[in-house]
């Protein structure tokens, strides 16, 4: 053995030694990851996340029908092998059109919750940065548009704005000849992002507002302003990871919310219209004959509630990981 | 009000109704007019509904509707309170994990699917009530659904909130000194306890009072009530503007008010907010 091998192998040793005593690395992200999965109740949200977002992937390759597909020979079906969860007055398949509806749920969720996103921190920042006339007037906007019950507000824009996003589709159709905007499913779409983008942002610009004001005034950041850090430095290093929690909390409770704001207008008739799907729309369209065919309007029933219950105990759960100091009744401590 | 022009109507008549409904001035007199008829309280008249004029609708609306409202918000009190100081007493057992995750469940499900969950289970599986469509005062049977529906939607934020004041206040030095005293549980509970945690009670009645705005909207859609959220309902429908913006600016109204008496009670329940004022002066 050269004293190379020598001085390798001690040194491996040393290394050996090293790691079995240090204590493993901690920090937030890790400790919440922990704590995460050692929630249950958020686990098995996550879960039921995952499966919603599979179907609205995949669902139209999944279901054994096209959601407009009337089967004419079996109206309004009990579940049968043919329809597992039975067909509708129109002998649609409810299957499909419950997948159906869950991408349609998704989309806009993932659409609007972006736009609130990204709305809410630009205002909410600017706001706070720029203070005087900028932030009295974004304080005044939240404060206008909180007033409001959230959902009657999105009524009120959607019944107004509904006639010109018309009008604006049929002059594309005219000028350019788009055939798709033609379509009124995709217009409907496009002012249910509309009207919940515009009633989303508030709640987050007030949080992101907050949070950056509070965090400029810890000691932390003044020490960075005294060593001479530039302001970026400052956002990126303090303000951006210590106004994350909150931020990731309040989009988890936005997105279920924003599901079943849209579901909401849809069962009022202000969202997706027929023959498009959506589950709002589904319960609304059963409803009548709720004594009759009672499982028509019970299950997309069941799966709006059961995916909105899962983004807020996972949003309950991501609180409680979070922000130690918050703890949600739901969690275990 | 521009957009009306949508329809295809002959040119004269169309003038006609552009002049009645003043849609032929400028916007900003439009928008004079308006504001200026509302000091007045004039509200303008329905498009749908014949010309009827809106203060009438709303006044024959309300009374149903503030009955609907009180008898669901007594249902969310007396509910939530009881679960709530049931789920502190019981804090981290089996009881009080089973009860706030029942109430956040419960008030998850949007209006809309829980009113025929429920209208499937009273009255088709346990036939308990005959039919609960249509408005017969608060003393009949009719009223039971509509009434759980309205205090459902607030009752985990209730919960939530009696059972974390409660914790709070049972940790205070002056509820140790009550036992160390030696008085009651009960006694305890009820002077010491419930009355100090009921002030952030307060908040969180002016902020379930949007909820049971909105509740109403479907429950009276759903029942068939003829109140303020049917009003909002047949202004959806019938896309009538000045409906949607009656009702729309009117819950708003309510919604600003409620929070100035709240703001006012919170002096009347917690002497210490008003001891601040005073040491200002």
């Amino acid at each position: 053995m050269t004293m190379e091998e020598k001085d390798s192998q001690a040194e491996d040793q040393r290394q050996l030694l090293t790691d079995q005593f240090r204590r493993p690395e901690r920090n937030l992200w890790k400790d919440a990851f922990t704590q995460l999965i050692a929630n249950r109740l958020a686990m098995g949200s996550i879960v039921i996340i995952f499966f919603v977002f599979f179907i609205a992937a995949f669902g139209p390759f999944l279901t054994p029908y096209d959601h407009l597909y009337q089967d004419w020979d079996n109206i309004a079906q009990p579940p049968t092998r043919l329809h597992p969860l039975g067909t509708d007055e129109l002998g649609r398949d409810m299957l499909s059109r419950i997948l159906a509806g869950g991408r349609t749920a998704i989309m806009v969720a993932v659409v609007t919750t972006t736009m609130a996103f990204v709305l809410g921190v630009l205002i909410g920042a600017a706001g706070a940065y720029l203070g005087g006339y900028v932030d009295a007037l974004v304080v005044r906007t939240i404060d206008f548009l909180q007033a409001f019950p959230h959902i009657l507000l999105a009524v009120f824009l959607a019944a107004t704005l509904k006639p010109s996003f018309i009008r604006f589709g049929d002059s594309l159709v005219q000028q350019y000849g788009i055939r798709a905007l033609g379509n009124t499913l995709y217009l409907d779409y496009l002012l249910i992002f509309a009207v919940l983008g515009i009633t989303g942002w508030p709640n987050l610009a007030r949080l992101v507002r907050g949070q950056v004001l509070s965090l400029r005034a810890t000691e932390y950041v003044s020490s960075a302003q005294v060593v001479g850090a530039r302001e970026w430095r400052i956002i990126v290093h303090h303000l951006v990871p210590n106004a994350l929690g909150p931020v990731i909390v309040s989009l988890s409770a936005s997105f279920g919310g924003a599901m079943l704001t849209e579901a909401s207008l849809s069962y009022l008739g202000l969202g997706i219209q027929p023959p498009g799907a959506s589950w709002g729309m589904m319960i609304a369209e059963n409803l009548v004959q709720w004594r009759y065919r009672p499982h028509l309007v019970v299950m997309p029933g069941m799966v709006l509630f059961v995916t909105v219950l899962a983004f807020t105990f996972l949003g309950d759960g991501l609180n409680d990981a979070l922000n130690p100091r918050m703890l949600t009744p739901t969690g275990q401590k | 009000m521009e957009l009306l022009q949508e329809a295809y109507w002959d040119e004269e008549l169309r003038e006609r109704v552009r002049h009645s409904l003043g849609l032929d001035r400028p916007f900003l007199v439009q928008y004079g007019e308006f504001l200026g008829r509302l000091m007045q309280g004039q509200l303008g008249y329905s498009i749908l509904s014949g010309q009827r004029s809106i203060n009438v609708m709303l006044a024959k609306a309300w009374p149903k509707s503030i009955q609907l409202g009180l008898v669901g918000m007594f249902f969310w009190f007396v509910s939530g309170t009881i679960l709530g100081i049931i789920a502190a007493r019981f804090h981290n057992r089996p009881i009080d994990y089973i009860i706030v995750s029942t109430t956040v469940a419960v008030s998850t499900i949007p209006t809309f699917v829980l009113a025929p969950m429920l209208m499937i289970v009273f009255i088709l599986q346990l036939g308990w009530i005959d039919s609960s469509i249509g408005w017969e005062g608060i003393f009949s049977q009719k009223i039971i659904l509509p009434m759980m529906l309205i205090g459902f939607t607030g009752t985990a934020g209730l919960v939530r909130q009696w059972r974390s004041s409660i914790l709070e206040t049972i940790s205070q030095d002056y509820v140790r000194t009550a036992r160390a005293k030696g008085l009651t549980e009960r006694l305890i509970i009820v002077r010491h306890v419930l009355r100090n945690a009921f002030t952030p009670i307060l908040t969180i009645t002016a902020a379930s009072l949007g909820g049971f705005i909105t509740g109403s909207i479907f429950v009276e859609q759903i029942f068939n009530i003829h109140g303020f959220g049917w009003l909002v309902w047949q202004g959806i429908i019938g896309l009538d503007y000045p409906v949607l913006m009656i009702t729309t600016l009117f819950s708003a109204a309510i919604i600003l008010f409620m929070n100035l008496v709240v703001d006012i009670l919170y002096g009347v329940v917690d002497p210490r907010v008003r001891v601040g004022e005073r040491a200002r002066r």
